[in-house]
């Protein structure tokens, strides 16, 4: 677990890889909008507009 | 239109079509696509489309559907970025000559979220020069115009987002919002525009961590599925150092009844108790609040009670904009719109004393607002006090109902100071005025509750039932 956030380190896996696998149930049910993918590696900075 | 076209079904009715295989993500893609040759040549929503991309994301979502292992509910679905977000491989211009030509390595915290849900990425939406105003028009691509009529703005600076939406270019379209860029355009394309709390959404890159305004969230032709694509995008990332740790939780719309709002205490004001409003936009969205209380809410006609911040909201604003984009200013004024040019010259005439008072300000405003929504559940207000103005490049329409705004007073006023506040708000659509423009009504709800806001906007709309009605489009 990540000391700030609680969520386990392996949220953060490359982009295209596949996150997780779930079978969500229909629209309005638990489970259909918890998906969150586990991404956000491929960040770089953006171009610094100062410079 | 027929009711069996793809690009006009909400991602929340297409993940459940290509969960139970009767529609393939690449037949969505297709249709999609061919509406974009439609109507993009009129719209201009898009300042890159990255077709051969979004074929390979759906193909290969076809293929994870064909094999039962769908990685999300946005697996398979079009959507798009707005050209301020990085996105690795992809050219992303910010709307400014300076970076016509970038093309980042990598992705940003949000465009990666969304990058890994499956989501089938159709490309970049247009944005006025660093997201700096109101409309969607810059010196790099076409003006995105209004598909309600092409001779108005469709608003800004997720222009390009709201009329990607409006116009069934992707039912879910990510944007930013620092001063209301994404409930403006949203209620001047009659589409949904979420601006999440404060942190909920990483802003990463970035360059202000501590002190600024910005926040991601969705558009979106439903309730549903903005809650959706916010439930991809949310989530802490240690990047941004006020991302919130707390957990969205679960969109849970309440089952329908006679009064499913029932106690829920509602604060309307038509023009926060200072500012000016088109009698046309008040009269539609006080149309939504009757059907509030029809819904079972508490209801009471009162102004919130603050100050204008528009002044101090300027000082912020304005010396921001000298900070960051002052120096590339000097370097290529030919390269900076009149109007930007205009914002860098009042921001550098503050002084530092004068921000910082204008920071605390802004502490004062938060402890306000969070008084108010002691005694309240949401506050309702119109999200833009008049409907979608010409479209040509340059400070747009300066009045309502014939009447000048004051020089300190932005048109974005009732929406911006949730920016300062960090609450979560949302709009959505309400009604239309006779000459056929949308009109959104904005629900404020406390920080951190942003499920609550989703699901009261969701009942809302269930009632008011206008999602089915679309622009004249070819």
């Amino acid at each position: 677990m990540t000391a700030r956030s609680g969520h386990p380190p392996d949220r953060r896996v490359p982009p295209g890889e596949p996150a997780v696998q779930r079978q969500f149930p229909g629209r309005f049910e638990p489970g259909w909008f918890s998906f969150r993918p586990l991404c956000g590696s491929m960040v770089g900075m953006q171009p610094d507009l100062c410079e | 239109m027929s009711d069996t076209e793809l690009w006009a079904r909400p991602a929340t009715e297409l993940a459940e079509l290509i969960r139970e295989k009767s529609v393939s993500p690449v037949e969505i893609l297709d249709s999609v696509l061919d509406r974009l040759d439609a109507v993009e040549p009129t719209v201009h929503a898009f300042i890159t489309v990255t077709d051969d991309l979004a074929r390979a994301e759906a193909a290969a979502a076809a293929e994870r559907a064909r094999r039962g292992e769908l990685i999300g509910p946005m697996d398979g679905i079009p959507y798009s970025i707005k050209d301020l977000e990085n996105t690795a491989g992809i050219r992303t211009t910010l709307g400014s000559m300076f970076f016509t030509d970038n093309v980042p390595d990598t992705d940003s915290v949000v465009a990666g979220r969304l990058r890994s849900s499956g989501g089938v990425l159709l490309g970049k939406t247009n944005t006025p020069h660093f997201g700096y105003k109101d409309m969607a028009d810059n010196l790099v691509a076409e003006t995105t115009v209004n598909p309600w009529d092409p001779t108005r703005t469709v608003g800004g600076s997720s222009g390009g987002a709201a009329a990607a939406v409006a116009a069934g270019l992707g039912p879910l379209a990510q944007g930013s919002d620092g001063a209301g860029s994404i409930r403006i355009p949203a209620a001047l394309c009659g589409v949904v525009g979420f601006k999440p709390s404060f942190g909920r959404i990483p802003v990463h890159p970035g360059r202000e961590y501590w002190s600024h305004r910005t926040h991601n969230g969705p558009l979106t032709r439903t309730v549903a599925d903005a809650a959706l694509m916010t439930a991809v995008m949310a989530g802490d990332d240690d990047r941004d150092a006020l991302s919130l740790t707390s957990e969205l939780g679960e969109f849970l719309p309440p089952p329908p009844s006679a009064h499913p709002l029932a106690g829920r205490k509602v604060r309307w004001s038509p023009d926060l108790g200072y500012g000016l409003v088109s009698a046309e936009v008040a009269r539609v969205v006080a149309g939504a609040v009757q059907g509030l209380a029809e819904l079972g809410c508490e209801v009471e006609e009162k102004v919130p009670g603050w100050e204008d911040p528009s002044s101090f909201h300027r000082v912020i604003y304005t010396s921001q904009i000298a900070a960051g984009i002052g120096p590339l200013a000097d370097r290529h004024p030919e390269w900076i719109e009149d109007t930007l040019m205009q914002l860098i010259s009042v921001g550098r005439s503050f002084s530092a004393v004068e921000l910082k008072t204008a920071e605390i300000q802004r502490g004062a405003l938060y402890n306000a607002a969070r008084s108010l929504f002691e005694e309240i559940d949401f506050l309702v207000t119109p999200a833009m006090p008049l409907v979608a103005w010409p479209a040509e490049p340059g400070p747009g329409l300066r009045e309502i109902d014939g009447t000048p705004l004051p020089p300190h007073m932005g048109r974005s006023y009732a929406v911006n100071p949730f920016n300062l506040t960090g609450q979560p708000a949302i709009t959505v659509p309400c009604g239309w005025t006779e000459a056929g423009l949308p009109v959104g009504v904005q629900i404020v709800g406390r920080r951190n509750s942003d499920i609550d806001v989703l699901e009261f906007a969701h009942v809302l709309e269930q009632h008011l039932a206008l999602t089915d009605r679309w622009p004249a489009l070819p």
